[in-house]
């Protein structure tokens, strides 16, 4: 569901009247109104015509509705991180074939389970790819743990913790997984002879200003603030990459990686002294979100992070 | 004594055919020194849950267990590239028919990986432990890797993994290094069947990879081990021979190893050679039901002698 926190893609997924109120809420330190309904994450939504960009001569990209979609090209097969809703499938599908490549999708790395980002397993599995994801990110789809994803949805049928390796096609692909962060499912993915790192949803690039600024901390799939911040200063310590691919907006930098753990520790240092005294309920962290932090309420990642936020950080 | 390299003498003895059967005394391979005869192996196939069996080639060449089901078929270990017709013949006999999708290799050495590029080339994912890649690729002294590169896993993996395959749920997982540092214990937890690789588990005298990052150290802690993520009733598959082992064979591997382990370094303490070592036989109330195959009482002597010599100097 984590698309559905950026209200610019709200808007273009479930309709302008919808997006218009989270948009102006921003712009004033009153709370939202409005209230941000779900993606629906089974019935097909509409969607303006996928494009694929190219990252480097063999990697590709897909953004847009769903989640951003990376694509490996070897004489072996494509390795794609991430697929999108499984709604989404023939149009992703369509556009691969048409400027990516034809080879057959080989591997499928889930970034973590939630439905906007594993969709597609349901789809590439019965295809015959290997579909990978973190132990726990299998564990939480067999679970179901996130509200309203499609009951059909397939967990990945191979599963890791710490480190994965792939070799395709005469190119490696590396696989991290780690502890609590955006869920406890994240993984990262990189492609060292490209330089390219995808670390979905631990950070977010080109719309921090459109709805990225309230980090969804999925504390129920095992996601944690604290965490979220070691997770950021391990990638932005390596030097392995040059690119960031983000799970939903823009490519960016290890710069961006870098502003994102700043938004997330500046969060944490403002609700902990919030919450300091001792005095405050779970009520009040998610008023106070509301008039100081200009998180939309209802929203998702007020619905979803307030309560863990105020367990995790209370004193 | 031999001065070749135990490393090398090991991969040799386990990667071409000069390896012999690791058949029970008495057996018509039970002769030291003779070639392996892939044309006199026989598939022997044991059914150990509804879906899942394991192929021995007899005797004792390799144990490879596989998992047949709608999502298709999984094996663990490949077995040599002579014997590749006669093991899948021996899995279509049991009426599997869907494709071979993965097989996961125990550790490196050749009788466990060499058949891994016939499978491969028609699609199969072979998964193993980092080390085990690693170690495969890497370059002898005249350049070239150490073994095929189309035997060469594509797929590894660090510490833990967990396969969903044909509704079972199968854990695969990195143990402390023993029979070498790339080993995997694959456990399949519905059907409670453990493949244990050449971990101490069948009454025999395990090579240990001395020169692969193993140890007779690791082979104690890590026989322990697999009694703790076992259970009682765990069908225990051993990477030769068995094919299936419980508690009882473990422990008294156990025993040898432990034996035999502090027998030899007290005469390394004492200062006496290998050769001596040897000739004092300190398995000689072992041998009984073990005398088979290359890896000898003398050959095994020196394995656990190179290996406590090599770490007490340190």
């Amino acid at each position: 569901m984590t698309s559905a926190r950026t209200p610019a893609l709200l808007a273009l997924l479930a309709g302008a009247a919808l997006g218009l109120g989270v948009l102006a809420a921003h712009a004033q330190p009153k709370p939202a109104v409005t209230a941000a309904q779900p993606v629906d994450q089974v019935n097909p939504q509409p969607h303006p015509p996928f494009v694929a960009n190219q990252l480097a001569p063999d990697l590709w990209e897909v953004p847009g509705a769903g989640s951003n979609v990376t694509i490996l090209v070897t004489d072996e097969g494509l390795v794609l991180v991430d697929s999108k809703y499984e709604y989404h499938y023939d149009d992703l599908m369509k556009i691969i074939r048409e400027k990516v490549s034809t080879k057959p999708v080989k591997y499928v790395i889930d970034t973590h389970y939630h439905a906007d980002h594993s969709g597609g397993n349901t789809r590439f599995l019965p295809a015959g790819a290997t579909v990978i994801s973190s132990i726990r990110g299998h564990d939480n789809i067999v679970g179901k743990v996130q509200p309203g994803a499609p009951p059909n949805l397939l967990p990945a049928n191979v599963a890791f913790t710490g480190e994965m390796r792939l070799y395709v096609g005469g190119k490696e692909v590396r696989l991290q997984s780690y502890g609590p962060g955006h869920t406890g499912t994240d993984v990262s993915v990189l492609f060292p002879h490209d330089r390219v790192i995808c670390v979905g949803d631990l950070v977010h690039i080109g719309d921090l200003e459109k709805g990225g600024q309230y980090p969804l901390i999925d504390y129920n799939g095992g996601g944690g603030i604290n965490g979220w911040i070691q997770r950021l200063n391990t990638i932005s310590s390596s030097e392995a990459y040059d690119k960031v691919v983000p799970g939903h907006g823009t490519v960016g930098t290890k710069a961006d990686v870098i502003a994102y753990r700043d938004l997330l520790e500046r969060l944490r240092d403002h609700v902990s002294a919030y919450l300091r005294d001792g005095t405050k309920t779970e009520a009040d962290l998610r008023n106070h979100l509301v008039k100081d932090e200009h998180w939309p309420d209802p929203g998702l990642s007020i619905v979803r992070s307030n309560h863990g936020l105020y367990m995790d950080l209370k004193p | 004594m031999n001065k070749q390299p135990l490393g090398v003498l090991a991969r040799t003895l386990a990667a071409t055919a000069a390896l012999t059967a690791f058949g029970l005394a008495g057996s018509a391979h039970a002769q030291q020194g003779q070639p392996l005869d892939f044309a006199k192996l026989e598939m022997k196939t044991t059914k150990l849950a509804d879906n899942l069996y394991v192929v021995e080639a007899a005797p004792g060449v390799g144990n490879v267990v596989f998992l047949n089901g709608p999502d298709g078929i999984l094996m663990v270990d490949s077995m040599f590239p002579q014997l590749h017709d006669k093991l899948v013949a021996a899995i279509r006999a049991t009426g599997a028919t869907g494709p071979i999708r993965y097989i996961i290799n125990t550790h490196l050495h050749g009788d466990h990986t060499a058949g891994n590029g016939l499978f491969a080339k028609d699609g199969t994912v072979v998964i193993a432990q980092d080390n085990v890649r690693q170690r495969m690729l890497a370059k002898k002294p005249d350049g070239t890797p150490a073994f095929p590169p189309a035997n060469v896993p594509m797929v590894t993996y660090a510490t833990t993994m967990t396969l969903h395959f044909d509704g079972e749920d199968i854990e695969i997982s990195h143990p402390p290094a023993a029979h070498t540092d790339g080993d995997s214990i694959v456990y399949f937890k519905k059907a409670n069947v453990m493949q244990v690789g050449d971990l101490p588990a069948s009454l025999r005298f395990n090579n240990i990879g001395v020169d692969d990052g193993g140890s007779v150290d690791g082979m104690i802690a890590d026989g322990k081990l697999v009694m703790k993520m076992a259970n009682a009733q765990t069908k225990i598959v051993p990477g030769h021979l068995g094919p299936v082992v419980g508690f009882k064979e473990i422990t008294i591997q156990d025993t040898m190893f432990q034996t035999v382990r502090d027998r030899i370094a007290k005469m390394i303490k004492e200062g006496k050679t290998l050769d001596q070592a040897i000739a004092a036989e300190p398995t000689k109330d072992f041998n009984e039901g073990r005398l088979s195959g290359n890896i000898t009482p003398a050959r095994w002597v020196t394995l656990i002698y190179t290996d406590l010599s090599r770490r007490m100097k340190k």
